[in-house]
């Protein structure tokens, strides 16, 4: 186990050096000291290479005379060390600490915590071990199936794989159905699930998407042909803004809209503002339009949060991202954000959706917002297409329609 | 026209799928161009399957995913475990799940537990230890969700809780289960920690068949072996209770959740709660009846009755006394 303690003051690395020895119960601690960001960074430069030598933790004073704690951070920032974790100790105040923490966090270094001086090593060490664990656990959450990688996805994409499920949109207030957003899934041979969480970055990646795209295209809309009775609803279809760079790919979608004329469609747009404000970007959207395609904003407040196009160009609706959603009863920021939102939504006259609503607390605050429309687990976890009409009518009879 | 009449001595290596397809046709008496418009007819899924591909999966030339089987054999009004429970082999392969292979390097958890003979039981509220027991699963779990304020025996209709217990010599207790059927909103409050178990039990719909979702709150056993078979016995009710669409989730159990990693279930809420000083990390899933049935693991459970496991485990014992 090596440590490296960065602090100005000797005597607090002694101190913490001392107390470390107490607590680290293995025998194979080595610690080292550095008196500035840049002793530290030239300690890196020395050390890091192999990999076999790298630190097990670094400790460090965010207030040093030669080179402070954000130059330390900058140059792990810079060598892109997300790995080695780190543990922030100071006697500055707590509102700088949390800034500290922020920039820390948005660059995605691996911070245990941040620790006010005077220091409790013990549980400083504890923290550590802890946070340790829990993320040995978490990445074997979170890699994906080996079975989905960038050499097979274009396999796996096929029709044999694809099975849609569908999520009601709901008026609020009437409670009534107002459409189904298709999320798919991939089921692969040797019968593993897999979540677009986990498929969408590579079939991005390997410029599947256009290929996923007409999939899910088709296998909904033959859902909503082979029912009558689904055509009283929306049909909401998911799309990257990148798509639409393809004019062959715009032309193929207003294509099958007009052979389905009779299905109420929508585009679900997710994606960065930059694409959406390309020009080519917002003159394909437009031509959507035209078509009489609604296009929707998704994830709302997540990737899209500018306020530029929404008054050039006549979206439908803008769908606020669930993680603002999910928590809005007990999150007073994410309230506001959600607040801020609707309100402006409303101005501008384009329908709002709430989505990730899981609880009744949540619902009634969107209520109290007058938010319209909401999605999520609360009505219903998305659903098969073979138990699609099934759920219609529970549904319309439990809100006694 | 004329059909192959459906034999099972000839069929025996043929899949259990081709099997089935066979089998519709054969009942139905349509052709394969037909069942194939039926199925392009019902389903979105197949909305450009031709007749070449039907032919392929009766031949067994390539059969779909489980997830593919599961709405066609949906749609003829059978469920997935029934027909797979025709399978011997696959029958099989479940009773290696939840039998001894290997004695010497069995792992167990339980320090007077190794793989000694187990039966399993069910205990209803009218059990005289389901209260004691009921305590034993909350202390061992310490989900601060499945806590009740109210001492147990004033509480109503708790009946609803339903648990399993795995025993062995002298009834000691070497694995268990908790479980209960409820709505996918009740549920939601729960893995959001806006209520908890006594609330759900209290508000909980008394006519079962409005329940889509199966809640599960522990589930554990002494080996690897116990854990299985503990899980067969409310997977099975599950596939069972054909109205149950969701099955859930909610564990703070370190070795619950590693077991549903690697089924490759993704947790749907990890999220922590704060108990006398002590962080909880409660994490929660949510499965939809296909995830259940597409998913090769849960499957085999699913397809292991009460009496087979019974069987099954009589069988080890009879095995071990020779």
């Amino acid at each position: 186990m090596k440590i490296l303690i960065v602090d100005d003051q000797m005597f607090i690395r002694s101190i913490i050096k001392q107390q470390l020895e107490e607590v680290v119960i293995s025998n194979m601690i080595q610690i080292e000291e550095a008196s500035s960001a840049n002793a530290a960074i030239a300690f890196f430069n020395r050390t890091n290479h192999p990999a076999s030598n790298k630190l097990d933790l670094i400790i460090l004073d965010l207030k040093m005379k030669e080179g402070d704690g954000l130059t330390l951070i900058s140059h792990m920032v810079a060598i892109k060390d997300l790995e080695t974790p780190l543990i922030i100790i100071s006697s500055t105040n707590t509102r700088a600490l949390s800034l500290v923490k922020n920039i820390i966090k948005k660059h995605r270094l691996n911070l245990i915590g941040v620790f006010k001086k005077p220091l409790n090593v013990r549980n400083i060490y504890l923290e550590f071990l802890q946070q340790n664990k829990k993320q040995k656990t978490k990445k074997s959450y979170t890699s994906p199936p080996s079975l989905c990688n960038t050499e097979n996805i274009r396999n796996l994409i096929n029709h044999d794989n694809l099975l849609l499920c569908y999520q009601p949109k709901i008026n609020i207030t009437t409670q009534k159905i107002i459409g189904f957003e298709a999320l798919s899934r991939l089921y692969i041979k040797g019968d593993k699930f897999i979540s677009p969480k986990n498929f969408l970055p590579i079939v991005e990646q390997t410029k599947n998407n256009h290929r996923l795209t007409k999939l899910v295209l088709n296998q909904a809309l033959s859902q909503w042909k082979s029912i009558n009775e689904l055509k009283n609803y929306n049909l909401a279809i998911n799309i990257s803004a990148h798509d639409l760079d393809s004019e062959d790919f715009v032309e193929y979608i207003i294509g099958k809209h007009n052979k389905n004329n009779d299905i109420n469609l929508t585009l679900e747009l997710t994606e960065s503002q930059q694409t959406i404000n390309k020009t080519a970007t917002s003159q394909a959207i437009v031509k959507l339009i035209i078509n009489g395609i609604k296009v929707s904003l998704d994830d709302f407040g997540k990737s899209y949060s500018s306020l530029e196009r929404l008054d050039s160009i006549p979206f439908d609706e803008i769908k606020i991202d669930k993680d603002f959603v999910t928590d809005i009863d007990t999150n007073e920021q994410h309230h506001a954000i959600v607040t801020a939102i609707i309100n402006m939504a409303k101005k501008l006259n384009v329908k709002v959706v709430a989505e990730g609503v899981e609880t009744i607390a949540v619902v009634n605050k969107l209520t109290e917002l007058n938010c319209q429309y909401a999605q999520g687990f609360y009505y219903s976890p998305p659903i098969e297409g073979r138990y699609l009409i099934e759920w219609i009518n529970n549904y319309t009879k439990a809100i006694g329609g | 026209m004329t059909f192959t009449n459906y034999s099972d001595a000839e069929d025996q290596k043929a899949h259990v799928f081709s099997t089935f397809l066979k089998k519709i046709r054969s009942n139905n008496s349509i052709s394969q161009e037909q069942l194939c418009l039926q199925l392009r007819q019902h389903s979105s899924l197949f909305y450009n399957l031709d007749s070449i591909t039907v032919s392929r999966w009766e031949r067994g030339v390539n059969i779909p995913s489980l997830a593919k089987q599961a709405e066609i054999v949906e749609l003829y009004d059978d469920e997935l475990t029934s027909i797979y429970s025709d399978d011997k082999q696959f029958i099989r392969e479940s009773s290696e799940l939840i039998m001894e292979t290997d004695p010497i390097n069995q792992k167990s958890n339980h320090p007077y537990f190794r793989n000694d003979n187990y039966q399993i039981h069910t205990i209803d509220i009218d059990d005289e230890s389901f209260y004691l027991v009921l305590k034993m699963i909350m202390r061992y779990e310490g989900n601060p969700t499945i806590n009740f304020e109210l001492p147990l025996e004033m509480l109503d209709r708790l009946g609803d809780l339903k648990i399993t217990i795995a025993t062995a010599f002298n009834r000691q207790i070497i694995g268990h289960c908790l479980f209960l059927t409820s709505t996918t909103k009740a549920t939601l409050e729960l893995v959001n920690f806006t209520t908890n178990l006594e609330n759900i039990i209290k508000k909980n719909i008394h006519n079962e068949s409005q329940h889509n979702t199966m809640l599960v709150l522990s589930s554990a056993g002494a080996t690897k072996q116990v854990e299985n078979s503990i899980m067969s016995t409310y997977i099975n009710k599950f596939s069972e209770q054909k109205q149950l669409r969701f099955m859930c989730f909610s564990t703070s159990n370190g070795s619950l959740i590693k077991k549903l990693n690697k089924a490759k279930l993704e947790p749907f809420k990890v999220k922590n709660i704060e108990l006398l000083q002590k962080t909880v990390q409660v994490s929660s899933y949510i499965i939809t009846r296909s995830e259940v049935m597409a998913n090769r693991f849960l499957l085999k459970l699913a397809v292991i009755t009460p009496m087979q496991l019974n069987d099954f485990l009589t069988s080890v014992g009879k095995g071990k006394n020779i």
